[in-house]
């Protein structure tokens, strides 16, 4: 496992409060605040835990499967992993590649609609209007609470 | 909602089969180019669109299986608790709603049955007969 883009995401992960990442899962962009989000690393094979430089062993939940889009990983296996602190402990998300990290000023942030019931509604807590497009904002506590027990 | 559009009727395709919506509730039909694909939501449910700054979700009236990308145009239709989308493959025209007529199992516009859509059901749809 080694770090991606250190200079990149040091400079992120410093004013992370400010920051959106947005990421790539089968082909199509999702995005979340970097609150909490501790580091952010490539990894050579999607797996369900990984272990940190630390020797600390966390569980990962496979956002390819837990959206339903098909396949294990990137088109050339590779992958992330975003890990975040929570009052639980830490946890990753596994997801294909970064597409950007911007100030949250470049990527307004709009309600989800009442219109659209469902699961869904928590597990994204709005959307990011970017270039023009809608992009889903992912809640990362709701991802692990509702796939963690689907052992995804 | 112009009062000009009362009693009239929108009539659209979706996979071939005719439809029909209330022009009182036609907001407009817009292309659907820009539409994001959300998960872990129903199989009815396209996606949604950014649509004069607002979120709004689009859905697919047809009958089985995932909404499908063949439907290239959105109608957007007033709902209750704001406007929402319907994927459309074509827009046939505007008639009197008088032209709309009844039939033995369904209504009909010149003998081809029409769906009549209403936007409350396509966001809740109502529980089938068993």
């Amino acid at each position: 496992m080694g770090a991606l883009e250190p200079e990149k995401f040091a400079r992120a992960i410093d004013g992370r409060e400010g920051l959106i990442l947005f990421f790539k899962v089968a082909g199509l962009s999702y995005g979340l605040r970097l609150t909490n989000v501790i580091r952010i690393d490539e990894i050579e094979t999607p797996a369900s835990s990984i272990t940190l430089p630390d020797e600390k062993v966390i569980k990962c939940i496979n956002l390819r499967r837990f959206f339903g889009a098909e396949g294990n990983g990137s088109e050339n296996g590779k992958g992330i992993v975003i890990i975040f602190e929570s009052e639980d402990g830490q946890f990753g998300l596994l997801a294909d590649a970064v597409d950007e990290v911007v100030p949250a000023l470049e990527a307004s942030e709009l309600m989800w609609p009442p219109q659209l019931k469902g699961e869904g509604a928590k597990i994204f807590g709005g959307f990011f209007r970017r270039r023009e497009r809608l992009v889903p904002a992912v809640n990362a506590s709701a991802v692990r609470e509702a796939a963690l027990p689907e052992g995804l | 909602m112009q009062a000009a559009d009362a009693g009239k009727i929108l009539l659209f395709r979706v996979g071939g089969i005719l439809h029909g919506a209330d022009m009182g509730k036609v907001i407009k039909v817009v292309a659907g180019g820009n539409l994001t694909p959300v998960p872990r939501t129903p199989d009815r449910v396209k996606g949604v669109i950014l649509h004069e700054g607002k979120v709004v979700p689009v859905f697919s009236c047809r009958k089985s299986g995932k909404a499908s990308n063949a439907e290239n145009l959105v109608l957007l239709m007033e709902h209750r608790d704001g406007p929402i989308g319907l994927g459309i493959d074509k827009v046939i025209g505007v008639v009197q709603d008088s032209e709309i007529v009844s039939g033995d199992d369904a209504v009909k516009y010149r003998g081809e049955p029409v769906q009549m859509i209403i936007p409350e059901n396509l966001v809740s749809p109502p529980i089938p007969d068993k």
